[in-house]
């Protein structure tokens, strides 16, 4: 009776342990059990041995802990790969989509506009359309900036809820550490408890990369960025550290180090901040930075559709760097703008209104010891123009009522203001350009028609008398009250000093006596100097097309008159003294007609004397550009954006209420289109800024990078995925509970009951014939 | 008189034959036994159809002893239902010493036979109630829609 018990006590821990596992068939985590029977202890009867039946003796899980570790890690994988996934796709949109369309598209667009607007640049609907572009560039950028930061505080928000997650989860897995090791203190396997351990590390490792290891007691231990976060006596809490928007970093609670973590979900959206978004921001900015710096390069030097400017405030501030309650001392390039100044030039152009009178000046820019005041008061020399600070430490340029500035590279038309090129007026040039070797003392000595007069020349005078400019000399000879009463006035000209009489035609004379400076200057004593009644008034036309700014030196050959002095020429000298042109200008040229002198730029003469005795010249500035240094780039002034990267460009305010004032024209003249002509160049030119490729090429390959990067993480995705699949599968194989074979399993044993209870009857009924015959 | 002997041959042989028959099947229900024990379906499976061929011999034999005893009950003059192995040993005297030997292994074997029968079949009862109590309990909670079973996958009950 005691063996039919046990056998029965043994089936239905069986049938129970079946039971169990079809109803755990759907709980995550479960592990299928079985139950182990084992022949009961003999006994000695008689004499004999006999069996005593069957024992339940344990319940064991049916798992493989290698394959679980795997399938752990994998998990951590998958997930990581699945977060850093969302990151990337949501960066792909930004760049290659949304509203408007993606970056590519809008610079197309742009540059589309300004081609279609370079046909009839005063159109004022096509100048709406090409500054709507750009704002809509501008707008973009911006979209793209916000929405990387956004990408980065989601990415942030979801790491503190994991990381409370993994915190929820660390005190699971204590806890059950606990109760696993009192329940198995008996010996019998804990299996439902270590199910619901190994769920909660499960749970864990799509959070982020975990290590368990469980010791000879059946303590779990687990190290997540390896570091401990659960051990067999209780668990440590995990803890970000960020900046809210852009950086997190995360550490155990005590710990002096980040935890190293770069699996799960966890990781991947560290992996997001750390890794991919600084690159995005980068890219970003640096696109948006050197189409602001290009396209503000060449709008700067542009004439705007309604002419000259009359004011203009910079965009960008200066800021007192030394904080001594000024800017006018910082140097230009320590004073706190966005964008570099250079060694360079800026060409000024001033320009008359009401009679369209262009004269041109030069500025040089040496950045590396300019200051703010240098560089105003280099501007408010320019005559009709005056630079100053305004009180949000902007810089103001204002001009003169009935006048007009203007920075364009265009041609000054009457290079020969003062006349010193077979001019009217009595006219001395220098033989050469300054600087020039004087000494104390040195004296030029002249003769006007207030009689005969020294000017004495003093080390005070000169910042460095050796070496004295035409511009300090120029300035002590005009000081000179004789100088002056003698109706003289000195001139600096690109390097050359020029004496000239104020007076105009024949009767205009001065003659230079004497004077120990003489010499340094390449005079000659007696020389006598005699006004003419024809001026030669060089005219310059056409538009320069070299690719270096220079300035050339026009000097005749010999004494003689223009159009009659046979075999006379005009020599042309480039910077460097080099002759770059030869013109006959003598017997066989028709006074007034045009010659080309070289690069687009056209000279023409009038009638009139010019001597190379007297070193007879005028100098032309050509430009190809009219800042080479960039500082009206790093001021903000006239230029088409505002902002330095791409968090902050915008179109400039003023310019997108008034269309009128994008500078499309490079010479001023109505109809003229060609600084959109240079706009336009920008759409392919190599940008030095972004490693020599053009903005449609920088764009494609971040674009291009992105959606590779994406398309990578995706195939990474697909092929752990698949792996993490076929773990959970041989999981499944080993663990998981088929019910239906389960079921089938106990409705076969039924059938086999019910049929041996058949069998018993047939017996009994037979053995009952075989009682009664015995 | 050499009618009786010979019908006590062959009634001898019988019951020798019915011994021989008890001894196997006590085997095979102990080894069925055990495999109930082991919830080894597959020899329990072995088993039935080992105690069935076992069984397939019964009518022919049950029919011989029918022949027997009513051609001993013309023998012995008395009806063949009032006829047991005892009562015929009895009858034989010194005869029917082999036959009363035979008789009291058979007897013996049989008792054997059906307590390992009543122990077995008790058994099989308990476990297919427990069985069908735990199927019961499953297959009511698996959400099988008995109105709509092509929609419900392969979970069936398969007892009905």
């Amino acid at each position: 009776m005691n063996m039919g018990l046990k056998a029965l006590l043994a089936a239905q821990s069986k049938l129970e342990t079946i039971g169990h596992n079809v109803s755990n068939a759907g709980t995550a985590g479960y592990s299928r059990q079985t139950l182990d029977v084992a022949t009961s202890h003999t006994l000695r009867i008689n004499g004999l041995i006999q069996g005593t039946g069957v024992d339940a003796q344990v319940v064991r899980r049916t798992v493989d802990l290698l394959l679980h570790a795997r399938l752990t890690q994998q998990t951590s994988v998958v997930s990581r790969l699945a977060a850093r996934i969302d990151g990337l796709s949501e960066a792909e949109s930004l760049y290659a989509g949304g509203t408007g369309g993606g970056l590519n598209q809008l610079f197309k667009s742009f540059f589309g506009s300004l081609s279609t607007l370079s046909s009839t640049p005063e159109d004022r609907n096509l100048r709406s359309n090409a500054v709507q572009s750009a704002a809509n560039i501008a707008t973009k950028f911006r979209q793209m900036s916000g929405g990387a930061e956004n990408i980065g505080v989601d990415a942030i928000g979801r790491i503190k809820g994991q990381v409370a997650a993994v915190n929820s989860l660390a005190e699971r897995i204590s806890r059950l550490n606990g109760q696993i090791l009192a329940s198995e203190s008996s010996g019998a396997p804990a299996n439902d408890l270590r199910d619901a351990r190994e769920l909660a590390v499960s749970e864990l490792s799509q959070l982020t990369d975990v290590r368990a290891i469980e010791d000879e007691r059946g303590a779990l231990r687990v190290l997540v960025g390896g570091q401990t976060l659960v051990s067999p006596v209780g668990f440590n809490r995990l803890e970000v550290t960020t900046d809210g928007r852009t950086s997190a970093s995360v550490r155990i609670h005590g710990a002096s180090v980040d935890a190293a973590i770069t699996g799960g979900e966890i990781g991947g959206l560290l992996g997001v901040l750390r890794d991919f978004l600084p690159g995005m921001h980068d890219d970003a900015n640096s696109i948006a930075r050197n189409f602001i710096l290009e396209t503000n390069r060449v709008h700067s030097t542009g004439i705007p559709s309604s002419g000259p400017l009359r004011a203009m405030t910079s965009a960008n501030a200066l800021v007192d760097q030394d904080n001594d309650g000024q800017v006018l001392d910082e140097l230009l390039t320590n004073s706190g703008l966005p964008f570099e100044t250079v060694n360079g030039e800026l060409f000024v152009n001033i320009t008359d209104l009401a009679s369209g009178a262009m004269t041109k000046h030069r500025v040089p820019i040496d950045a590396s010891s300019a200051t703010v005041q240098d560089l105003l008061s280099a501007l408010s020399a320019i005559p009709h123009l005056s630079a100053s600070i305004d009180g949000q430490n902007r810089v103001r340029l204002q001009a003169d009522s009935g006048f007009g500035f203007d920075f364009s590279p265009r041609l000054d038309g009457t290079p020969d203001e003062i006349g010193s090129f077979g001019g009217a007026r009595a006219t001395l040039a220098s033989g050469s350009n300054g600087p020039f070797a004087l000494a104390s003392g040195n004296t030029l000595d002249f003769s006007g028609p207030l009689g005969p007069f020294s000017v004495s020349l003093q080390p005070q005078q000169f910042q460095n008398m050796a070496q004295a400019t035409a511009s300090e000399l120029a300035a002590v000879l005009n000081a000179d009250a004789n100088f002056q009463g003698n109706g003289l006035v000195a001139t600096d000209i690109g390097g050359a000093l020029v004496v000239q009489t104020t007076a105009k035609g024949t009767g205009a004379s001065f003659t230079v006596t004497a004077g120990s400076a003489n010499a340094a200057l390449g005079w000659t004593n007696g020389t006598v100097l005699q006004g003419k009644a024809l001026d030669v008034s060089p005219k310059v036309s056409g538009t320069y097309t070299g690719a270096a700014n220079d300035e050339w030196t026009f000097r005749p050959s010999g004494d003689g008159t223009i159009g009659v002095t046979p075999g006379l020429k005009l020599n042309v000298f480039d910077k460097n003294g080099v002759q770059i042109a030869q013109l006959d200008v003598g017997a066989n040229y028709t006074p007034g007609t045009e010659l080309a002198v070289r690069d687009g730029v056209k000279l023409a003469l009038g009638i009139g004397d010019v001597s190379a005795a007297n070193n007879d010249q005028f100098r032309l500035n050509v430009a190809a550009d009219g800042d080479t240094s960039d500082v009206l780039v790093a001021l903000g002034i006239n230029t088409l954006f505002v902002g330095t990267d791409a968090a902050t460009i915008a179109v400039r305010s003023d310019l997108l209420e008034n269309p009128e004032l994008l500078a499309t024209s490079a010479s001023g003249a109505s109809g003229d289109g060609g600084n959109l002509l240079k706009l336009l160049g920008l759409g392919e030119a190599g940008i030095e800024g972004l490693g020599g490729v053009s903005f449609d090429a920088g764009i494609s390959g971040v674009v291009g990078g992105l959606a590779l990067e994406l398309s990578s993480a995706r195939d990474a995705a697909e092929s752990e995925g698949f792996l993490h699949q076929s773990l959970e599968s041989r999981r499944d194989q080993i663990s998981g509970v088929n019910v239906d074979e389960e079921l089938a399993h106990m409705i076969e044993a039924q059938q086999a009951y019910r049929a041996a209870g058949e069998f018993m009857r047939v017996v009994s009924e037979l053995n009952a014939e075989l009682f009664n015959l015995i | 008189m050499s009618n009786l002997r010979a019908l006590i041959h062959q009634l001898e042989a019988y019951a020798q034959e019915e011994l021989d028959l008890q001894s196997r099947t006590l085997v095979v229900l102990r080894e069925q036994e055990a495999a109930l024990f082991n919830g080894d379906l597959e020899a329990m499976r072995r088993d039935m159809q080992r105690l069935d061929k076992e069984l397939v011999g019964a009518a022919s034999r049950s029919g011989r002893r029918s022949d027997l005893l009513r051609r001993l009950g013309l023998e012995f003059g008395v009806a063949p239902k009032t006829l047991t192995l005892t009562s015929i040993c009895t009858r034989l005297g010194r005869d029917g010493e082999r036959l009363t030997r035979i008789a009291g292994e058979l007897r013996e074997a049989t008792q054997s036979v059906s307590r390992a029968t009543r122990r077995l079949g008790a058994l099989g009862r308990m476990h297919a109630k427990l069985n069908d109590e735990i199927l019961g309990t499953v297959l009511a909670d698996s959400g099988v829609d008995r109105n709509n079973m092509e929609r419900c996958g392969a979970l069936l009950d398969a007892r009905v």
